[in-house]
């Protein structure tokens, strides 16, 4: 069967959606890039931040209760990204809005989901970015990689003590959650 | 800030399943009855799961990538040697058959020097051991580490000595610290010191810490990082350079 044409429903965890990544990316960009005269940067951009909305949703089960396809699911979404992309750089026309539009076959109620779900990703993950790398650094280490304190001040040069350390991953934190809450806020997020 | 830090742990350590089950019960009952306490829970819920999320997703790609790429590799490999010697089975079937797994119980058997300890009488305690050079608390630390490791009670020893304060300055002791985490399945710190103290300068230990170094990277799997260790180890012509050779021939290439 064509990748694109599985069931979204029937993907039951992360790494089976990961194994489909590169099989949609080539048909995607081509589509896209050719329909919408857009640059394979921009687009294989867009790709990868669709897809990793995909994944998070297998991951955390939340697409058990959709009937279409992997590839309706992930052209929607990316169609949508694709819209935002354009309407964010001030190149969206109303013909390209329309046709763009066009493409998003799931359900109204489903998308106006997925787009709140999206914003949030993007406000926590921009957030993220604009941290300081050594904030970057410590987060990741502490939160990704479980690292203890004490081996995440053998990683990083210029923390005399944990003491040191836990008050630097604090001001991290909370300069991170108090940027995400503004923006959650000012969005009309919760 | 000290109070609002050991608060953040606390939030960590729920948000983490690093909580025993009485100090989550315990937590959620404060949780219950502070609205605050809710909101920052969930706040930051959202940006681990991001945070966790992403990494995983980027390192799930990149995994793949590689599998494709040394998928590749390997089948280019085989089609040449197929093609100039006839030998596709060669490459298949690789000349050893001995496992990571039984690499690492074979040849994980030293033990680090002895580390100096001193008889003391305290008009109190009585008659005890200390480590010379190590303030009192850490000293402790340090005899009931050696103890545990002694008695190869591997994750105690670890605990033990990871509580001695600057351990970085008694790197004997780090290496004890080290070989116990590895031996108590905490690779990912077991690795981070092993590679601290393979680098250091005018460790007399370095050796022995590159030696598990490489065990360390083969019980993780990284058979390439561990190679490399074992080389460099066969080539110094040291206390171990023996040993090195002969898990180098036991390896399994890749």
């Amino acid at each position: 069967m064509d990748p694109g044409e599985v069931p979204i429903k029937t993907i039951l965890n992360e790494k089976v959606i990961i194994r489909y990544y590169d099989d949609l990316r080539a048909a995607f960009v081509s589509y896209f890039r050719k329909k919408y005269n857009i640059d394979t940067e921009t687009i294989s951009d867009i790709y990868q931040e669709t897809y990793y909305i995909v994944f998070k949703k297998v991951k955390h089960k939340q697409l058990a209760a959709l009937s279409c396809t992997l590839k309706t699911y992930v052209y929607s979404i990316g169609s949508n990204l694709l819209l935002n992309e354009l309407r964010s750089k001030k190149l969206l026309t109303d013909n390209l809005e329309k046709s763009l539009e066009s493409e998003i076959s799931l359900d109204k109620n489903v998308m106006e989901e997925e787009e709140e779900y999206i914003k949030k990703t993007s406000i926590i993950s921009e957030a993220v970015d604009k941290l300081t790398d050594i904030c970057k650094s410590i987060i990741k280490m502490f939160y990704w990689e479980k690292m203890k304190l004490s081996d995440i001040l053998f990683k990083l040069p210029g923390h005399q003590s944990i003491d040191a350390l836990k008050v630097q991953k604090y001001k991290c934190m909370k300069k991170l959650e108090e940027s995400v809450k503004a923006r959650f806020n000012a969005e009309g997020l919760n | 800030m000290e109070k609002e830090i050991t608060r953040q742990e606390k939030i960590d350590a729920y948000l983490l399943n690093q909580m025993s089950s009485s100090e989550r019960d315990e937590f959620e009952l404060l949780l219950d009855s502070d609205p605050e306490l809710q909101e920052e829970i969930r706040i930051r819920k959202m940006i681990v799961e991001e945070i966790n999320d992403r990494e995983s997703y980027l390192s799930l790609i990149d995994q793949n990538m590689k599998k494709k790429v040394l998928t590749r590799k390997i089948w280019r490999a085989i089609s040449i040697a197929a093609v100039f010697t006839g030998l596709l089975g060669f490459f298949i079937i690789q000349p050893t058959t001995t496992s990571n797994n039984e690499i690492y119980s074979a040849f994980s058997d030293i033990q680090p020097g002895e580390i100096e300890r001193d008889k003391v009488t305290d008009p109190l305690r009585g008659e005890e051991y200390i480590i010379p050079g190590l303030p009192m608390t850490d000293s402790e630390f340090g005899i009931k580490g050696l103890d545990y490791f002694e008695r190869e009670e591997y994750i105690n020893a670890a605990s033990s000595l990871q509580q001695i304060k600057n351990i970085k300055a008694y790197p004997e002791l780090m290496l004890y610290m080290a070989i116990s985490q590895l031996k108590s399945n905490q690779s990912s710190s077991a690795l981070i010191n092993l590679e601290y103290l393979s680098s250091l300068k005018n460790f007399k230990s370095a050796e022995l810490a590159k030696y598990y170094l490489s065990l360390g990277y083969i019980n993780t799997g990284k058979v390439l990082k561990a190679r490399k260790v074992l080389k460099e180890i066969a080539r110094a012509k040291g206390t171990y350079s023996t040993r090195a050779s002969e898990m180098l021939s036991s390896m399994r290439w890749f």
